[in-house]
């Protein structure tokens, strides 16, 4: 059980949206990507090769040649 | 290096990374060295919270690998505080690797672990009153990205302190093919940083009121250190403190470690003309 402290202060490494708190794990309340809770840790881990490729300028100009 | 082989690296060494043999190869000189550390940045923090008094302040460690600061912080609240610590600690750790974290678990009351990167701390914006990388940002598979998200996480007026080893010491420039064999072995190390280059990155990620010192200037090789690990605590750390004095006077910036404190600014308020109003 993750304290009511904590959770207040947690978002969601992917979307930075709010999370609750459920059994096992942590749930996105936006994109509902879940997250489980070991040994009362929440692993919240996100690769940072992931959100890199996101947020490079390759990858924004894709985007815009796609708007 | 590429981004690629600079993510392989990582995925090797730190998302799983364990410190256990480091750890078992420290002289007692050494781990003195990383006591005086632990020493220095409490008393930033402490004096951080003598001018912004808080009631509960918010602590996050990043890379806090086997918890060795949140040990150090519940040393010092059992040494005889009359009326114990005037400010609740609310400690928050930060670690990547599942095996570090598989080594400890906190029982103490308001601290707590996270497993998170600092490249994505899962906290929202404004939350903590001070970050500490101690030792880790030299670590991380993007340091930029770590700081921009350190930024965010801290309340305006809030304190960052960064610690590393220096790459440009005096003794890594005396000897450089020492520090460049050094640095080849060093495979859990993705980064290096001088003084110039550690001020440089933070500056980059908007921080105000930057303050970089070094120290641990003195260094011997390993067979004189294991000789001083057997001298008295306080003769060991009268060589420090004086080789410290001394080094910072004749070289300020060639330490052998590094400690920066950085702030995020305050909010500015507009102030309203009276029209305005």
């Amino acid at each position: 059980m993750i304290s009511k402290d904590l959770l207040n202060l947690l978002i969601c490494p992917k979307c930075h949206s709010a999370v609750r708190e459920q059994t096992t794990y942590l749930e996105c309340t936006a994109c509902h990507h879940q997250f489980p809770i070991q040994n009362g840790i929440p692993l919240l881990r996100v690769d940072p090769h992931e959100t890199l490729q996101e947020s490079s300028p390759q990858n924004l100009k894709t985007h815009k040649s796609q708007a | 290096m590429n981004i690629s082989n600079q993510y392989e690296k990582w995925k090797i060494f730190q998302s799983s990374w364990d410190d256990e043999d480091f750890i078992n190869s420290l002289t007692g000189f050494m781990k003195l060295r990383y006591r005086r550390l632990d020493e220095k940045v409490y008393a930033l923090l402490d004096s951080y919270l003598a001018f912004n008094p808080e009631k509960k302040f918010y602590f996050l460690d990043v890379g806090c690998g086997r918890l060795e600061f949140a040990d150090f912080l519940t040393q010092q609240w059992r040494t005889p505080h009359e009326k114990g610590p005037s400010t609740q600690w609310h400690y928050i750790g930060l670690e990547p690797s599942q095996v570090q974290l598989n080594q400890r678990s906190l029982s103490t009351p308001d601290m707590e672990i996270i497993q998170a990167t600092g490249e994505n701390i899962p906290l929202a914006e404004m939350s903590v009153h001070a970050v500490l990388v101690k030792e880790a940002l030299d670590h991380c598979f993007d340091p930029q990205k770590v700081l921009q998200e350190i930024y965010r996480v801290l309340k305006p007026n809030g304190i960052v302190v960064i610690t590393l080893t220096n790459d440009q010491s005096y003794y890594k420039r005396l000897f450089p093919w020492i520090n460049h064999s050094k640095k080849i072995r060093q495979t859990d190390h993705l980064n290096f940083f001088d003084a110039n280059a550690l001020k440089k990155i933070v500056q980059e990620a908007n921080f105000d009121k930057i303050h970089l010192e070094t120290y641990n200037y003195l260094k011997l090789p390993n067979g004189f250190e294991k000789y001083l690990s057997g001298l008295s605590e306080n003769i060991q750390r009268s060589l420090l403190t004086i080789t410290d004095r001394w080094g910072s006077g004749l070289y300020p910036m060639g330490g052998g470690g590094m400690i920066l404190t950085a702030y995020r600014p305050a909010v500015k308020l507009s102030i309203k003309s009276r029209g305005e109003i």
